[in-house]
C-alpha cells in the first residue's frame, strides 16, 4: 500500500517538474502586448509594442478614479532590418521576453503600407505564438503615437481600440473591422486588393499619462477615420465614409447602419433610418462585345429614426415616398464607391471573384488584364428599401407645432 | 497465447480503422489536395473516398477468407514459410516506418506549434514510452483507449463546427468544377493513399470477436475517415479560401484559432490540439502493435518485450535520423510515401488475393482429381 503511495507521489512530482518541458512560460519573465505598431524608416523596420504593466492593471480594476496613478500600459520600440530582428532587439533594453499571443491589434503607418506588407503577413502566419485574428488598422502618422494614447474607458487601449473597430463594424457598417487572415485571403483572392480602416488620434495634446484620463474630459482622443484601399499589398488611396459604405452594400457586408436622407427631392437632409437587415445580390452578365455588366441588387430592411417633414406616416404612399428617397441614398453610396474604385484602379468591390464564379472560362483569358478592364466594367444598381416601422410616434412633431396642426 | 484471449470488439476496430488513417491526414491533407485542385479540392477527396470504399470492400473480402488465424501463421498455413517469411518482414519494416513517419510528423507539429525549444529527442521519447506501454497490454487495451479517444473526438469536432458556423464562406467554393476531371483526379491521389491504410485490417482483423461484421468494419471505417477528409478540406476552403490555406503549415488548426465567441471563448486551438494529439498516440501504438505482431508470430517469439522495446527503439532512431528538416521530410513524403504504402496495402493485398485464389483452385482441381 505504501509502495503505492510512494509511486503515486513520484508520478506527481514528475508532472510538476516535467511541465511545458524546455518551452515552460513563466507569467513574470512575459511581456504580454497588447497592440503592436509596425513604421518603415530608411529601409528600417521600427516596430512598437504597447505592453501590459501587470502590477498596475491587477489593482483597481475597472473603477477609472482608483488607478494609483501608474500608467496600466508601456509603449516602446525597437529598430532592425527585419521585424524579427527589431522583436530580437527588444531584448537589449526590457527585462522581459515579448508575448505575442494576447496581441488586439496592429497599427500599421501609411508609410509602411506604401512599401507593402506581405512581410508582416509572413512573420504572422509563420510564428505560432500570434494569432491569425488580430485587428489590422492603418494610421498616416507614427503608429507609436497611437499606441501610446490612453483611454478613460479602457484601461488597455490596445483592447480598447479593438472594441472600438468590431463595434462600428457590427453596429456602424461604415468600416469593417479586419481581420490579418481576412486581408491575407483578400490580398491573395483574384480581386488583389483589400481594405484597411484608419485609425487616428484627434485633438492634442495627447492623453498619456493616467492623469490626464483621469480628467472628465480629454484634449485628444483615439478615432476612427477613413478607409485605406491596399492594392496587391500596398496603399494606393483612401475612401471616404460615403464610398467605404458605398462597398459594404456592393460586397454584402452591411449588418445595422444609420442613413441620414432628406425626404424631399431635393434639400438638406432631415430624416434618419435605421437599416436592420440589408442583403445584397450581385450578378454579373456579359454582353456581346465580351464586356462584363454587374448587376446590384440591394435589399434592405429598417425602421425610421427621426424625421423633420410634416408627413403623414400612416399613408402608404407617404411611405413609399421616402423609401423611394432612401434608395437614391444608397444608390448614390454605391455609385460613390464604383467611382472611387474605378479612380484607383482597384478592384475593391470584388467583382473579380464574382466574375470567376460565374463565367470561369471568360475568366481565365481576361484575368491577367483585370487591372486595366476593371475600370471598364458597367453597374446596375437596384435599391429597394423597406421602411417597416417608424417608431413610437406617427407623426412628426413639426406637423403638430403648426398652427394648422391637429 | 494472444490469439485466444484478446478480442476487439466490431466498434472498436471501426474506431481503430478510423484514427489509422485521420490523425496525420488531417495535419497536412488540406494544404496538399488544395493546391492540386484549388477550391475543387473537395471534389478529389470525394473521389478518394469512393475509391477508398473499393479497396475497403477488397480488404474486407480477403480477411474473411481468414478462418481465425492470426495474420502471418494464416499466410503460412496458405502459402507456406518462404511468403509467411517475404510478407511478414515486409509488412514489419511498413509498419515500423509508417510509425516512424507518424511520429517525426507528430514531432515536427509539436516543435512547430507548441515547444519551439523542447529538444526533438524529449518529445519523441515521451510518444514512445507512452506508445510502448499500450503496444505491450496488447491490443485490447489499445482498443479500449481507441474508443474513448474516438467518441472524444467526434464530439468535440462537432461543437468546433458549430462555432465556426459564421466564418463560413460558401462562395469560395465556385466555381466547382473549374479543374479539368484529370486535375481532379490527380488531387484525389493523396487522400486516397491514405485511405488505403484500411488494409491493417489484415492485421487487427483476426482479433474481431463477431467475424460477420469485419466487412461492415471495414467499410464503416474507411466511410468515416473518408467523410471525415471531405468535411476538413471543405472546411478549410470555406474558412481560408483555396489560396490561404496552402499558406497555413496547419490549416486544421488555423481553423479552429480563428473562433472568437466574446472575449472569453477563443485560441481554441489548444483544445482541439490535445485532442488531435491523443489520436496521433492511438495511430502510433496501433502501427507499432501490427509491426511487433508481424515480428513475434513469423518468429514464434513467446516473451515479446524485448522484441516491442527494440522495435520501439529502432523507430525512435529512424524517426529522429532519417530525415535532417522538414525540407528533407517533405520531399520523401512527396516521392518515397505514396509507392511504400501503395505497395504495401494495395499491391500485398492484391498479390495475396490471386495467390490465395490460385491455391484454392488447384486445391479443388487436386481435390476433383483424387475424387475422380
Amino acid at each position: 500500500m505504501t509502495g503505492k503511495m510512494v509511486r503515486i507521489a513520484l508520478v506527481l512530482a514528475l508532472a510538476i517538474i516535467t511541465a511545458g518541458c524546455w518551452d515552460r512560460k513563466e507569467l513574470n519573465e512575459l511581456a504580454i502586448t497588447s497592440a503592436t505598431g509596425f513604421d518603415v524608416q530608411d529601409n528600417q523596420w521600427i516596430i512598437s509594442y504597447q505592453v501590459i504593466i501587470p502590477s498596475s492593471i491587477s489593482s483597481g480594476m475597472g473603477g477609472a478614479g482608483s488607478s494609483s496613478g501608474h500608467s496600466p500600459v508601456t509603449v516602446y520600440s525597437t529598430k532592425g532590418r527585419t521585424i524579427r530582428e527589431a522583436v530580437a532587439h527588444s531584448l537589449l533594453e526590457s527585462p522581459r521576453r515579448l508575448y505575442f499571443a494576447h496581441n488586439r491589434v496592429m497599427v500599421v503607418s501609411e508609410r509602411a503600407a506604401k512599401k507593402g506588407l506581405s512581410p508582416i503577413l509572413d512573420v504572422y502566419f509563420r510564428q505560432p505564438d500570434s494569432r491569425e485574428t488580430v485587428n489590422m488598422l492603418v494610421t498616416k502618422g507614427s503608429p507609436k503615437r497611437i499606441l501610446e494614447q490612453l483611454m478613460p474607458s479602457s484601461r488597455i487601449s490596445g483592447q480598447g481600440i479593438q472594441e472600438i473597430i468590431s463595434l462600428q463594424s457590427e453596429n456602424g457598417s461604415l468600416l469593417p473591422a479586419v481581420k490579418i487572415y481576412e486581408y491575407g485571403s483578400s490580398i491573395v483572392g483574384d480581386a488583389r486588393s483589400a481594405l484597411l480602416p484608419e485609425i487616428l488620434v484627434s485633438g492634442s495634446p495627447d492623453v498619456t499619462t493616467t492623469e490626464q484620463t483621469n480628467k472628465t474630459s480629454q484634449p485628444s482622443k483615439l478615432r476612427l477615420g477613413q478607409l485605406a484601399i491596399m492594392k496587391e499589398d500596398k496603399l494606393v488611396g483612401w475612401l471616404n465614409h460615403r464610398e467605404s459604405l458605398g462597398v459594404a452594400f456592393i460586397t454584402n457586408k452591411v449588418n445595422t447602419v444609420n442613413i441620414a436622407f432628406s425626404c424631399e427631392e431635393s434639400g438638406d437632409k432631415n430624416s434618419t433610418f435605421e437599416l436592420l437587415r440589408s442583403k445584397t445580390k450581385v450578378e454579373p452578365k456579359q454582353g456581346d462585345g465580351g464586356g462584363f455588366t454587374i448587376s446590384i441588387a440591394v435589399d434592405a430592411y429598417g425602421t425610421l429614426e427621426e424625421t423633420e417633414c410634416p408627413l403623414d406616416l400612416h399613408k402608404p404612399e407617404v411611405i413609399a415616398g421616402l423609401e423611394k428617397q432612401l434608395a437614391k441614398e444608397i444608390e448614390g453610396s454605391i455609385r460613390a464607391a464604383l467611382l472611387a474604385s474605378r479612380r484607383h484602379k482597384s478592384d475593391v468591390l470584388g467583382f473579380a471573384s464574382v466574375i470567376h464564379r460565374k463565367f470561369p472560362k471568360q475568366w481565365e483569358a481576361v484575368k491577367d488584364e483585370w487591372d486595366d478592364l476593371f475600370p471598364m466594367v458597367e453597374m446596375e444598381t437596384k435599391v429597394s428599401v423597406t421602411i417597416e416601422r417608424v417608431g413610437v410616434s406617427n407623426k412628426s412633431f413639426k406637423e403638430l407645432e403648426s398652427p394648422e396642426g391637429e | 497465447m494472444m490469439k485466444a484471449t484478446e478480442k476487439i470488439t466490431a466498434l472498436q476496430a471501426t474506431a481503430l480503422l478510423m484514427l489509422a488513417i485521420m490523425p496525420t491526414g488531417l495535419l497536412y491533407l488540406p494544404a496538399i489536395v488544395t493546391k492540386i485542385a484549388a477550391q475543387d479540392a473537395w471534389i478529389s477527396v470525394l473521389v478518394s473516398l469512393l475509391l477508398g470504399l473499393g479497396l475497403a470492400f477488397y480488404i474486407g473480402y480477403l480477411t474473411l477468407q481468414n478462418p481465425g488465424m492470426s495474420f502471418i501463421r494464416w499466410i503460412e498455413s496458405r502459402l507456406g514459410r518462404i511468403a509467411a517469411l517475404i510478407i511478414g518482414l515486409f509488412l514489419t519494416k511498413y509498419y515500423v516506418s509508417v510509425s516512424a513517419v507518424a511520429l517525426q510528423e507528430f514531432s515536427t507539429f509539436i516543435a512547430d506549434e507548441i515547444l519551439q525549444r523542447t529538444p526533438v529527442f524529449i518529445i519523441v521519447s515521451i510518444v514512445m514510452i507512452v506508445v510502448l506501454y499500450a503496444v505491450y497490454h496488447g491490443l485490447e487495451t489499445i482498443a479500449r483507449v481507441t474508443l474513448i479517444v474516438f467518441f472524444l473526438n467526434v464530439v468535440l469536432t462537432f461543437i468546433g463546427l458549430l462555432l465556426l458556423g459564421k466564418d463560413l464562406h460558401f462562395a469560395y467554393l465556385l466555381p466547382v468544377g473549374e479543374k479539368p476531371v484529370p486535375v481532379i483526379l490527380k488531387g484525389s491521389i493523396s487522400p486516397f493513399i491514405w485511405l488505403t491504410e484500411v488494409a491493417v485490417l489484415l492485421i487487427i482483423g483476426p482479433f474481431l470477436n463477431k467475424k460477420q461484421y469485419l466487412m461492415r468494419t471495414s467499410v464503416t471505417g474507411v466511410l468515416l475517415a473518408g467523410t471525415w477528409n471531405v468535411l476538413l478540406v471543405m472546411l478549410a476552403i470555406l474558412i481560408f479560401g483555396p489560396k490561404l490555406v496552402q499558406l497555413v503549415a496547419y490549416p486544421s488548426f488555423a481553423v479552429v484559432s480563428l473562433v472568437e465567441i466574446g472575449n472569453f471563448l477563443e485560441r481554441l486551438e489548444i483544445v482541439f490540439i490535445s485532442l488531435w494529439i491523443t489520436t496521433m498516440y492511438v495511430k502510433i501504438a496501433l502501427f507499432m502493435f501490427a509491426a511487433s505482431h508481424c515480428l513475434n508470430d513469423l518468429f514464434r517469439i513467446e516473451n515479446k518485450l524485448p522484441i516491442q522495446l527494440g522495435l520501439g527503439l529502432f523507430t525512435l532512431m529512424t524517426a529522429l535520423y532519417s530525415w535532417d528538416n522538414t525540407a528533407d521530410f517533405s520531399e520523401f513524403m512527396r516521392l518515397a510515401g505514396p509507392p511504400h504504402l501503395f505497395l504495401a496495402n494495395i499491391a500485398i493485398p492484391l498479390l495475396l488475393g490471386i495467390a490465395l485464389w490460385f491455391m484454392k483452385r488447384t486445391a479443388h482441381r487436386r481435390g476433383e482429381q483424387n475424387d475422380g
